[in-house]
């Protein structure tokens, strides 16, 4: 297997997980701020 | 959000391949190039003599799978070394030989096609593999004689292996060649339901155009079915057979 397909596998494998983790901060953030009355 | 989502992924897939495809001409060489060392410092120390590495694929991209080159005259034990070697070296993901293939290198080791063809022939000089008058349903006698057929066949399973079935001169040229036709399909179900490969087993008739000689009309002789080796492949050893020496 050529080299750069390794390499944009990485690339793209680190992306997904930060992209996971990321999403998973959100959702947690989101859930402890009560919503706003009113709104 | 699925959308959205979607995006993220193609965008990061696009990133990515670019991002690969960029920065490996700019540091593929700096990451290579001990790798490249180490691996043929391991060739010299395990006496690869002119074993040559390539770090790249067939369409000249870096690749982290070397194809060792040459060294067909040393033994086998040698080779195995070397590769186990190259192999070893750290930042390498494995090695294959160029001239490692399902087929060894021409002079190399390999074997006769078993003499299926004379088996079944021999099988069928005493006895035939009979069917119901006029039709193409097979007498329960001859399930016997399939089974041996069939079991004398196995060993060239991956042959091309021709049924041909022939009638005598009663009735029409047509009927009879249809009849010998069908004749020879329900022998090659037979066969196929006895564990033959149905790819290597070709079904045709001749009707009554290949009559056997000395024999009188009325002989029950022609009414038979035959059996031919077209093409024989010839059994040789895979990598999975001999594993250490690729």
């Amino acid at each position: 297997m050529p080299l750069w397909i390794e390499l944009a596998a990485l690339i793209f494998a680190a992306y997904g997980l930060g992209l996971a983790l990321g999403w998973l901060a959100f959702r947690r953030r989101r859930r402890r701020r009560p919503p706003r009355k009113g709104a | 959000m699925r959308g959205k989502l979607a995006l993220a992924l193609v965008g990061g897939g696009a990133i990515a391949l670019s991002g690969g495809a960029v920065l490996t001409p700019l540091t593929g060489d700096a990451f290579m190039g001990p790798v490249v060392v180490a691996a043929k410092e391991a060739v010299r120390s395990s006496k690869g003599g002119d074993i040559a590495l390539s770090f790249t694929t067939a369409r000249g991209w870096i690749s982290r799978h070397p194809v060792l080159i040459g060294g067909e005259d040393l033994p086998e034990d040698t080779r195995a070394a070397v590769a186990r070697a190259v192999a070893a070296v750290p930042g390498v993901g494995g090695v294959r030989w160029q001239s490692a293939g399902t087929r060894p290198p021409e002079g190399g080791q390999s074997f006769e096609p078993l003499h299926c063809q004379q088996d079944v022939e021999g099988l069928l000089r005493s006895r035939s593999i009979r069917f119901e008058e006029g039709s193409a349903s097979l007498v329960p006698a001859s399930d016997i004689l399939l089974d041996e057929v069939a079991e004398a066949l196995r060993p060239c399973a991956g042959a091309i292996i021709a049924i041909t079935g022939h009638t005598d001169r009663s009735g029409s040229e047509a009927a009879n060649a249809a009849l010998s036709m069908e004749r020879a399909r329900a022998v090659r179900e037979a066969l196929v339901r006895r564990g033959i490969p149905r790819e290597g087993l070709r079904a045709r008739g001749l009707g009554s155009e290949r009559l056997a000689r000395g024999l009188s009309p009325s002989d029950p002789a022609p009414r038979r079915i035959e059996f031919a080796v077209l093409r024989t492949e010839p059994l040789t050893p895979t990598p999975i057979d001999t594993p250490q020496a690729y």
